[in-house]
């Protein structure tokens, strides 16, 4: 069954194409890595699907659902989360409270502001915590975290959000190599369980984690498949090899 | 951190102790002007609410505060023997008869065009009633103006500053219906429960004492609440809260509209306390002073902000009447200010926590050194 599926998506900014006739069918469970060079759409398209900028044509489905143009918040209450490229939290709050609010099942204000004193999900956040490693930073302010810690706070947070399709735009981005190679473990385990859509250019790390990989260029689809069909491509080669290579 | 709840717990005890024995020590005109001191803490706390825990800069508190005192002002006029009985025959506030339209009937009905718009402000209750509903009510169309259109930062402060200046000037044009520029002077006393408050009087006090003590213990509550921690949340990245399922913009309104609550709360004891109700409740100065107190008491503390808005008050009264700063008192409270946002951006509610965290964490903090360095020497 299709968990994600994106029909002829497009949309310009002033006569440029950013996204242009894209069509993409994620399935339930599946892991899609999303690829190309700076400026082929990649984030435009994560914007797309999460509503953070309008689309012009095409539509996207969520398991059947037409999701197309809501609103940021009714598409994440519906069950689309999203990690952005550039690690986004409650930096005022504690670590444990960035994970408290991710957890809340109740998004209303008036519902919020009743006597139920911080009811959440507590079982998942203790999960959550553990799984990725901020147990013993739990009730530090969260913008002391360092950089890998605060990419690890913001995955955290969407994994307690507890979305059907998860978006990552570059989770491993400043990463050092240990901090990656503990991202792809949560990202593998979480293979099977969640649709996952992961915009990545780092080969070593797709290599990682990639079963199914999107490669787009100039806003369209360039090539489709598994990694070694991906690295064999002439198209891709074309458009990559003038950079020095895929990885 | 239970330990620190805890000592925030016993700061409120202490503020709300010491400010209901105030009447052991005062005088009944020294009551009066604390009355007044804790009507300003009272829009401290509001002005913390949107600032420090919306993030939302409002300056234009005042009008809240301004359209709250003058409801229960009106209400007040014309409880107000001596305004009602400037030579007409049936009970009009005396300014109305100076505003009569040539040869109209000397009655609230039809006096001007548009004192008709105070027969229900006969009742007190309604002057009342009205004094929480319009400044939610104006709060709520601003709010929702501001804020699905996901103004924010700067914008925000500029377009209340615009709306407060705006009214302003709408409330001094419109004399046969507000007075202009010279307010509503000459009230009544509130009366309720068959006591009529006269403002120097302990039981007045005690209704100032006790609003601010149930405003300071509901709004701390509130933000404990999980709304008040998703406000939070929504006020250190909009983004990440909408991604997260939640409709930002209510939650800006929502606390918008109870800021506004409390400083139209404010405005109506104020008037209680004061006796008059003014066009300088919307001065921009006015509204800009509120967001200094609470800058220097701490904006992300209730408490905080509220204690910055009466101490600052203490000071000016009692130095601007020392003989010898008579002349130089308002460059003393200046540098005060300027100092304070140097060298405490967080106010003095941020040096008070920095203090206990020192104190709390001297223990714990150096066992963790301790811990971090033995492995780095091996």
């Amino acid at each position: 069954m299709e968990a994600l599926k994106l029909d002829g998506l497009g949309v310009g900014f002033g006569g440029f194409k950013a996204v242009d006739n894209f069509s993409m069918t994620v399935a339930e469970g599946e892991l899609r890595v999303l690829m190309g060079a700076n400026g082929a759409g990649k984030t435009t398209l994560i914007d797309l699907i999460s509503g953070k900028t309008k689309s012009t044509e095409g539509k996207v489905f969520l398991h059947d659902k037409d999701i197309t143009n809501w609103h940021e918040h009714k598409i994440a209450r519906e069950g689309v989360g999203r990690k952005f490229q550039i690690p986004t939290v409650f930096r005022e709050l504690t670590v444990r409270e960035n994970f408290e609010v991710a957890g809340f099942r109740d998004r209303g204000v008036l519902m919020n502001a009743g006597p139920r004193h911080r009811k959440v999900s507590a079982k998942r956040v203790e999960e959550v915590i553990d799984l990725v490693n901020l147990r013993e930073k739990e009730s530090d302010r969260a913008g002391n975290l360092s950089h890998g810690e605060t990419q690890w706070l913001e995955l955290g947070m969407v994994l307690v959000q507890d979305p059907k399709v998860i978006l990552l735009d570059e989770p491993s981005a400043g990463m050092t190599v240990q901090e990656t190679l503990k991202t792809s473990q949560i990202i593998n385990d979480l293979k099977g369980q969640r649709t996952l859509v992961v915009v990545e250019h780092d080969m070593a790390f797709v290599r990682q984690i990639a079963e199914m990989i999107t490669v787009m260029h100039l806003g369209k689809v360039l090539a489709e498949g598994t990694i070694q069909d991906i690295e064999k491509n002439q198209a891709v080669k074309d458009v990559y090899l003038g950079r020095g290579g895929i990885g | 951190m239970s330990t620190k709840r805890k000592l925030e717990f016993l700061a409120y005890a202490i503020f709300i102790v010491i400010t209901f024995l105030m009447p052991l020590f005062l005088d009944v005109f020294w009551l009066n002007r604390i009355a007044k001191y804790l009507v300003y803490g009272m829009l401290g706390v509001a002005i913390s609410l949107s600032w420090g825990y919306a993030g939302i800069l409002n300056l234009g508190q005042g009008l809240f505060f301004g359209a709250g005192a003058y409801m229960l002002a009106m209400s007040l006029k014309l409880a107000s023997a001596t305004s009602l009985q400037q030579g007409s025959d049936t009970p009009v506030p005396d300014f109305m008869l100076w505003n009569a339209e040539p040869g109209s009937l000397t009655d609230l009905c039809c006096i001007t065009k548009v004192s008709f718009l105070w027969i229900p402000f006969q009742a007190q209750w309604f002057g009342i009633f009205m004094g929480f509903v319009l400044p939610v009510a104006l709060a709520f169309i601003l709010g929702n103006i501001i804020f699905r259109k996901r103004i924010s930062g700067v914008f925000v402060a500029i377009i209340t500053l615009a709306t407060v200046l705006l009214v302003r000037l709408l409330m001094i044009d419109f004399q046969p219906l507000t007075n202009g520029f010279n307010g509503l002077t000459d009230l009544g006393w509130f009366t309720m429960g068959g006591i009529e408050f006269d403002p120097y009087m302990v039981e007045t006090y005690y209704v100032v004492a006790i609003s601010l003590a149930v405003v300071l213990i509901a709004t701390r509550w509130l933000v404990s609440t999980r709304a008040g921690l998703v406000l939070q949340a929504v006020r250190d990245d909009a983004n990440r809260a909408r991604y997260l399922g939640f409709d930002v913009s209510s939650y800006q309104i929502f606390f918008f509209c109870v800021s506004a609550l409390i400083a139209g709360f404010a405005g109506m004891l104020y008037v209680i306390a004061a006796e008059f109700a003014s066009p300088t409740f919307m001065d921009l100065a006015f509204s800009i002073t509120m967001v200094v107190w609470a800058a220097v008491g701490g904006r992300s503390s209730l408490l905080g902000a509220c204690i910055g808005a009466i101490l600052i008050n203490l000071i000016e009264a009692t130095v601007s009447e020392t003989e010898m700063f008579v002349e130089a008192w308002q460059a003393i409270i200046g540098l005060l200010f300027v100092g304070v946002v140097l060298f405490l951006p967080r106010g003095l509610a941020g040096l008070a926590s920095d203090i206990t965290d020192r104190v709390l964490g001297a223990g714990r903090q150096s066992r963790r050194t301790l811990e971090q360095e033995a492995p780095a020497g091996e």
